[in-house]
């Protein structure tokens, strides 16, 4: 066992004795530099991956708000026709085949993309209540995720009180 | 050794210069998504503004035309015909004759809902609902 | 270890090649999306807005240029000098058209308003308009607007 050791440290010495001083720092420095590059492509990686995941996400939000304001100004814009009857509004909009209908609440459902859906492939819907309040109809259109359950946009007007 | 180190670091240059520009295309794409996202965010607020006027509009012909069960508590006398009720909107000059109702609620700095009305109890007829410029 | 080395840089850059296409495809997606809603949000706005604009809200009926082509007329603004406004799309772009009392439209007139591959007008109920309009990228949309006290049915 000792003998072999001698053995393994003359090989070293002597390998070491081989090498150029010169070629000894360079052989230092593409190792630390290959291994400062390889740091950089792994953080830059996780940083490009970081930046479109957030991209995609904001641009989404983006476009489902742009299209939950239209389409709750459309439902208002109905509403306000009928003087306030849910059953007269969710005859009228016409887009909307599928709806579920209560007497002071209207539920319409979409799907991922704020298009009209049924309630089976839906993947939001707007809540339309209806109350009475001070001569007039206070109505609350919520527009929110079906399954994470968030609010996307919450549009709030009143109509007088017709006889 | 230095023939064979050559090579190696501009092939690992230009996969670096890859990574950069993979970088630069992202970061550019999350601040153009973020713009969007703020240009949305200002049209539901102009939509918001629209429909908080006509709820004051709603709110302004129920008072006056009596349906509302409501005190004026928001009203405040001034000159002969004309009444001022306050919103969020601000003040809004109501002005009266018989039964007909005139005003303008301020959307925002640039239009206003122009009113002309005629209420009394639930029979109310109107005359004028339009857009303005300020 | 040469041969090792070629092959893992190769690689690397072959692998961030494609990753750089992934993510320039999928960027385009999102801004393709995003121009068509804006689209739709334009064409929606723009009707609503002349509609709420128009002081005369019992002016407001339906018509055709031609016999072909919907339009919504209205009573024109005071500024405009002219008696009635004609909305209608046609070669592409929603058109304004200003005419006085027995003049006839004809489709090529006007100023253009926005792009537009078309538009259609329906009374739902006499106090409601359904516009619905397809934007030069082939997206479909309907948008209902109020017309408060309107008297009066279609007049298509």
């Amino acid at each position: 066992m000792r003998s072999s050791f001698l053995r393994k440290k003359e090989h070293a010495h002597s390998f070491l004795k081989k090498l150029d001083p010169t070629q000894l720092s360079l052989l230092q420095l593409k190792k630390v530099f290959i291994g400062l590059l390889t740091a950089f492509l792994l953080i830059s990686f996780i940083a490009c991956a970081w930046l479109y995941n957030q991209a995609e996400q904001k641009s989404r939000d983006a476009l489902i708000l742009n299209m939950s304001v239209m389409e709750a100004s459309s439902a208002a814009e109905t509403i306000k026709a009928t003087d306030g009857s849910l059953k007269k509004a969710a005859k009228l909009l016409r887009s909307h085949r599928d709806y579920t209908l209560d007497d002071d609440s209207l539920l319409l459902y979409y799907d991922d993309e704020m298009r009209p859906a049924s309630e089976s492939c839906a993947f939001y819907m707007a809540q339309i209540r209806r109350e009475k309040k001070d001569g007039c109809y206070c109505f609350t259109i919520t527009i929110s995720a079906c399954v994470q359950k968030y609010t996307v946009y919450e549009l709030v007007f009143k109509i007088p009180e017709r006889g | 050794m230095r023939k064979s180190f050559v090579p190696a670091v501009f092939a690992l240059t230009l996969t670096a210069a890859v990574i950069l520009i993979i970088l630069c295309f992202t970061a550019s794409a999350c601040i153009s998504a973020d713009k969007d996202l703020r240009d949305a965010e200002r049209y539901r607020n102009y939509t918001d503004k629209y429909y908080a006027a006509e709820t004051t509009a709603a709110e302004i012909i129920s008072k006056y035309s009596g349906s509302s069960d409501a005190g004026n508590t928001s009203l405040t006398s001034g000159q002969s015909g004309a009444s001022i009720y306050s919103s969020p909107q601000g003040s809004v000059r109501v002005f009266r004759a018989d039964s007909s109702l005139s005003f303008s609620v301020p959307i925002d700095s640039r239009r206003q809902l122009a009113v002309i009305a005629n209420a009394s109890g639930n029979d109310i007829n109107i005359l004028k609902w339009s857009v303005e410029n300020r | 270890m040469k041969k090792i080395t070629v092959i893992v840089i190769t690689s690397a850059f072959i692998f961030f090649s494609i990753v750089l296409a992934v993510l320039c495809t999928g960027v385009y997606k999102m801004n393709s999306a995003t121009d068509a809603c804006l689209r739709l949000r334009d064409a929606s706005d723009c009707f609503t807005d002349i509609v709420r604009a128009c002081d005369d809200i019992s002016s407001i009926r339906i018509a055709s240029v031609g016999g072909e082509i919907p339009a919504l007329v209205m009573a024109a603004d005071v500024s405009d000098n002219a008696d009635e406004a004609w909305y209608f799309t046609y070669n592409g772009y929603l058109r304004k058209v200003l005419i006085h009392e027995g003049e006839t439209v004809s489709a090529d007139s006007g100023t253009e308003v926005m792009e537009l591959k078309s538009s259609d007008f329906t009374f739902l109920a006499d106090e409601l308009l359904e516009v619905v309009f397809v934007t030069s990228d082939g997206q479909e949309m309907s948008v209902n607007i109020y017309l408060p006290d309107r008297k009066g049915g279609d007049s298509k």
